[in-house]
C-alpha cells in the first residue's frame, strides 16, 4: 500500500563490489516449464538456479538508483537511447532533474519525463551522452500464477558497497494493473524491475501491502500501450479532490491510521500514526476504506472534523483539507 | 546522513502518493482478500509446502548438524554444531536465560556460553556430549548472488529459503551488532528552532502533549524535567530537548519551564510515543525483525524470510554446504548472514577462551524490565554454581590440608603406625 520511495539522502561516494568474478552459467535456452511451478527436487532448483545465474550479468548492470531532489527510488534501463522506466511515483512531475546511480557507481544526469499517476507508471531519459547496458521489455498478459521472477532494485536508497539487491520469487497474481509477487519490496526499491526468467522486464515495482506476500508491480504492458505519451512527457491520471495525507491499517476493523505523511493537512492538523479516527464531522466511521468514501464527497479546503482515540484519550481535531 | 525528511516529502509531491494508495487499494485487495484465493495464491509461494519438499534432500544431511536452542524452555534460537565434542555456534543475543540444547534426535543437554564475540552477535555454547556430526563448511564465494540457500531447521524441511541477494561485504562505518531501539520513545510534539536564551517553539504538533499542556508556537523553552526520574535540565541547544525526551518513556510527564512574553510559565506535559519512520514502518511490514538487526561489520544478505527465533543455525546452498550463521532478520527484504570466511578465523578464539563472555555483553542495553529479570536471574544462578564449584573447592581444600598435615605428622612419628 505505500509507495516505495525513499527519502533520505546518502553520502556523495559510490563504491560498487564488482561482479566480475562471477563464473556464468551456460542458459537453457528453450524456455522451461520448470520455470512456472513448483521444483520437485533439487534437480529442478538447479536448473532455475543456473538460469538466474545466467541472466542476472546481463540485467543487474541496467538497474539503476534513481535520485529526484532528496528521494531516491529505482530504475531501469531499457534502450539504447537511454529510456528507464520507473514508477510514477518516483519520477512525478514531468521535466525535473534527475541523478541516476549506474551499476558501476557511475553517476549520469537525466529528466523525469511522463508519468500515469493511476497506475503508477513513470518514465526518465538519461540525457548524459554514452552507450548504456539496457535490459529488454517482455510482456505481462504472457505471465502466468506461479512462474518464477527476478526483483532487482535500491532497497533502503543506494548503499555504499552493496551492489543492487536481488530477490527471487513467483507471480501470485496477474492483472492489468497490478502484479503481486512474493519478491520482497520495500522503499527505494520503487521504480525497480521485475524480470521473467528470460531477463526481460515484466514489471516496475510499486508498492506493498501488510503481508509479506503483497509485493505489487505495474505490468510491463501499461509502458508499451503508453510508450508515446510518456515519452512527450505526459503527465496523466492524477486525481483531483481533496487530500488528507495518510495511509491505513486495512486489518484493523477501525480507522486505524499507520502513516501520517509529514507536511501533509494532516500532519498539520495533529493527526499521529496509530490514532483511530471514530468520527468525522459528527459521524461514526468503520474501517479506514471509509475514510476515503467520506473524504471523497468533501472539497478541498473544507474543514473537517475528527474525533480521534489516540491511546486512552479522545482528541479532537480540526483539520484543513489540502488539494491533491 | 539522514536528510531533512519532511521538506523532500513536499518536495516530492504528497498529492502523487495519496492518489496512487487510493489507486492501488483495488489490486491488493484482488491480491489478498477472499480466503479461497488467498489459499490457492499460497500454493504458488516460493515457501510453499512444494517448494519447500523440493530442499528436503538439500537440509537433510545439515539439520542433523543444525540444533534448537531453548532458554528457560523456550525456543529461542537455533544453533550449529562445529565440534563433534559439544561445540555449538549460534546468536549471542538471542540467549536470554537458562540455556538447552535439543538435537535433532531429540536428546536434550544443559548448555553453557563460553566464548561471544560481540560485533558478529555470535556465541559459542559448550553441551557435555561426544561423536556429534559437524556441519560442513564452504567459503561462501560457492554461492554468488541468485543462488539458493536453505536454513535447515531441526525438522525434515528447512525453516525457510531464499536466494543470496548480495555477496558477504564489509559494511562502512559499521560498529558492531547493537540493538535497534524501539520506537517507543516518548514524543512530546514541538518543533524546535535555537534562540538566544534557551530553545523556540517554531511548531506545536495539534492534539500532542505539548499541544494539551498549552504550548504555543514562539514559546521559549529554558529548562525541562522528566517528573519520574531527573532534576530541571538546563535547555540551550535544541539536541539537549531532543536527547531529554528520547530517554522518556511513553507516558511520561515532562515539566518545562516556559518564557513567554516576559513571563515565565511552568507547564506539565504528558509524552505519547514516537511515530515510527517511513522506512521502519515498511521494514517491520509482513514479518517479525531480530532485536539485534544492525552494526555487523560484515554481512552476507540474502532474501529468506526467517523468523527472529530460528537465527542462530546454518545457512546452506543447494550441496548442503554451510555458507556461514544466520545472525539477524533485519528487514522485509533482507536476512543477514555472517559468512564462512568470516567465522572460521574467530572459531577456536570463541572456543578456546580467548573471547569470554560477560554478563553485560551477553544482556546488552535497552533490556526490557522482564528480560531485565531474566538476567538478574541468571547472574545469580550463575553465582550460585559458582558459589558451589568454590564450596567444593574449599572442601577439596580442607580435605587436601588435612591429609598433608596427617602426613607431616606421620612423617614425625618414626613408627608410622599413625597411618592407615
Amino acid at each position: 500500500m505505500n509507495p516505495l520511495i525513499v527519502r533520505f539522502f546518502a553520502g556523495a561516494l559510490f563504491v560498487f563490489v564488482s561482479l566480475a568474478g562471477l563464473p556464468l552459467v551456460r542458459a537453457d535456452q528453450d524456455k522451461s516449464p520448470i520455470f512456472d511451478s513448483a521444483p520437485k527436487n533439487v534437480e529442478e532448483l538447479k536448473a532455475i538456479q543456473n538460469q538466474v545465474r545466467a541472466v542476472l550479468p546481463k540485467i543487474l548492470p541496467c538497474t539503476v538508483c534513481v535520485r529526484i531532489g532528496a528521494g531516491q527510488g529505482s530504475g531501469v534501463i531499457v534502450d539504447k537511447e537511454g529510456h528507464v522506466l520507473t514508477a510514477g511515483h518516483v519520477s512525478g512531475a514531468a521535466n525535473r532533474n534527475v541523478i541516476l546511480v549506474l551499476h558501476d557507481g557511475k553517476t549520469v544526469k537525466g529528466k523525469t519525463l511522463g508519468s500515469n499517476r493511476l497506475i503508477d507508471s513513470g518514465m526518465i531519459k538519461i540525457t548524459d551522452k554514452g552507450e548504456f547496458p539496457f535490459a529488454p521489455m517482455g510482456k505481462a498478459a504472457d505471465l502466468k500464477k506461479g512462474q518464477w521472477c527476478i526483483a532487482i532494485g535500491h532497497p533502503g536508497g543506494f548503499q555504499k558497497g552493496r551492489t543492487p539487491v536481488v530477490r527471487v520469487g513467483r507471480i501470485l497474481s496477474v492483472s492489468e494493473t497490478a502484479i503481486v509477487t512474493d519478491c520482497t519490496l520495500v522503499g527505494g526499491d520503487s521504480g525497480g524491475p521485475l524480470f521473467d526468467l528470460e531477463g526481460r522486464v515484466i514489471g516496475i515495482h510499486s508498492r506493498i501491502g501488510g503481508s509479506i506476500a503483497a509485493n505489487v508491480h505495474v505490468p510491463i504492458d501499461t509502458y508499451h500501450e503508453t510508450w508515446d505519451r510518456l515519452a512527450e512527457g505526459e503527465v496523466w491520471g492524477g486525481r483531483s479532490g481533496p487530500f488528507l495525507g495518510v495511509e491505513g491499517d486495512l486489518k484493523s476493523k477501525e480507522c486505524r491510521i499507520a502513516r501520517v505523511l509529514p507536511g501533509s493537512p494532516a500532519a498539520k492538523g495533529g493527526l499521529m500514526a496509530g490514532d483511530i479516527i471514530t468520527k468525522i464531522n459528527g459521524e461514526a466511521i468503520g474501517p479506514y476504506k471509509q475514510l476515503g468514501e467520506r473524504l471523497s464527497k468533501m472539497k478541498p479546503g473544507a474543514k473537517v472534523k475528527l474525533e480521534v482515540k489516540r491511546d486512552d484519550d479522545i482528541v479532537m481535531l480540526e483539520i484543513t483539507l489540502g488539494k491533491r | 546522513m539522514i536528510g531533512d525528511t519532511r521538506t523532500s516529502l513536499r518536495r516530492f509531491g504528497l498529492a502523487v502518493i495519496l492518489g496512487l494508495i487510493v489507486a492501488s487499494a483495488g489490486s491488493l485487495v484482488q491480491a489478498s482478500a477472499p480466503t479461497t484465493q488467498k489459499q490457492k495464491s499460497n500454493a504458488f509461494r516460493k515457501d510453499s509446502p512444494q517448494v519447500l519438499e523440493a530442499f528436503r534432500s538439500v537440509v537433510a544431511e545439515p539439520s542433523k548438524a543444525t540444533v534448537r536452542i531453548l532458554a528457560d524452555g523456550e525456543k529461542a534460537a537455533l544453533g550449529a554444531i562445529v565440534g563433534p565434542d559439544g561445540w555449538i555456534l549460534t546468536k549471542a543475543s538471542l540467549l536470554n536465560g537458562d540455556l538447552h540444547v535439543r538435537l535433532k534426535d531429540g536428546r536434550e543437554f544443559p548448555a553453557r556460553i563460553v566464548g561471544v564475540h560481540k560485533h558478529y552477535d555470535l556465541a559459542m555454547l559448550k553441551i557435555e556430549a561426544r561423536n556429534l556430526p559437524t556441519i560442513r563448511w564452504a567459503d561462501s564465494s560457492v554461492a554468488p548472488v541468485g543462488n539458493w540457500v536453505a536454513s535447515p531447521g531441526v525438522d525434515r524441511l528447512p525453516v525457510a529459503i531464499g536466494v543470496v541477494s548480495v555477496a558477504a561485504r564489509t559494511v562502512p562505518n559499521a560498529k558492531g551488532a547493537k540493538p535497534t531501539p524501539e520506537s517507543g520513545a516518548g514524543f512530546l510534539g514541538i518543533s524546535l528552532e535555537e534562540a538566544e536564551e534557551g530553545v523556540k517553539v517554531s511548531q506545536v504538533l495539534p492534539g500532542s502533549g505539548a499541544a494539551k499542556a498549552g504550548v504555543r508556537v514562539n514559546d521559549i523553552i529554558v529548562s525541562a524535567q522528566n517528573k519520574t526520574i531527573d532534576k530541571p535540565e538546563n535547555i540551550d541547544k535544541p539536541e539537549k530537548l531532543i536527547n531529554l525526551i528520547m530517554r522518556c518513556k511513553p507516558g511520561d510527564s515532562v515539566v518545562l519551564l516556559i518564557k513567554r512574553d516576559g513571563k515565565e510559565l511552568k507547564m506539565q506535559a504528558k509524552l505519547g510515543k514516537r511515530p515510527r519512520s517511513r522506512g521502519e514502518f515498511q521494514n517491520n511490514l509482513g514479518s517479525k525483525l531480530s532485536k539485534v538487526r544492525s552494526g555487523f561489520p560484515k554481512i552476507l544478505q540474502h532474501d529468506s524470510v526467517i523468523k527472529p527465533e530460528d537465527c542462530g543455525g546454518p545457512l546452506v546452498d543447494l550441496e548442503g554446504r554451510a555458507i556461514g550463521i544466520n545472525v539477524a532478520r533485519a528487514g522485509r527484504t533482507e536476512s543477514y548472514a555472517i559468512a564462512t570466511e568470516h567465522i572460521l578465523p574467530i572459531l577456536y578464539d570463541l572456543m578456546s577462551g580467548k573471547l569470554p563472555p560477560r554478563q553485560s555483553e551477553v544482556s546488552a542495553e535497552n533490556l526490557s524490565p522482564q528480560q531485565k529479570v531474566e538476567a538478574a536471574r541468571a547472574a545469580l544462578r550463575k553465582a550460585e554454581e559458582e558459589k558451589r564449584a568454590a564450596d567444593k573447592r574449599l572442601q577439596e581444600a580442607r580435605q587436601a590440608l588435612q591429609r598433608a598435615e596427617a602426613e607431616a605428622r606421620a612423617a614425625k612419628d618414626p613408627t608410622g603406625q599413625s597411618q592407615d
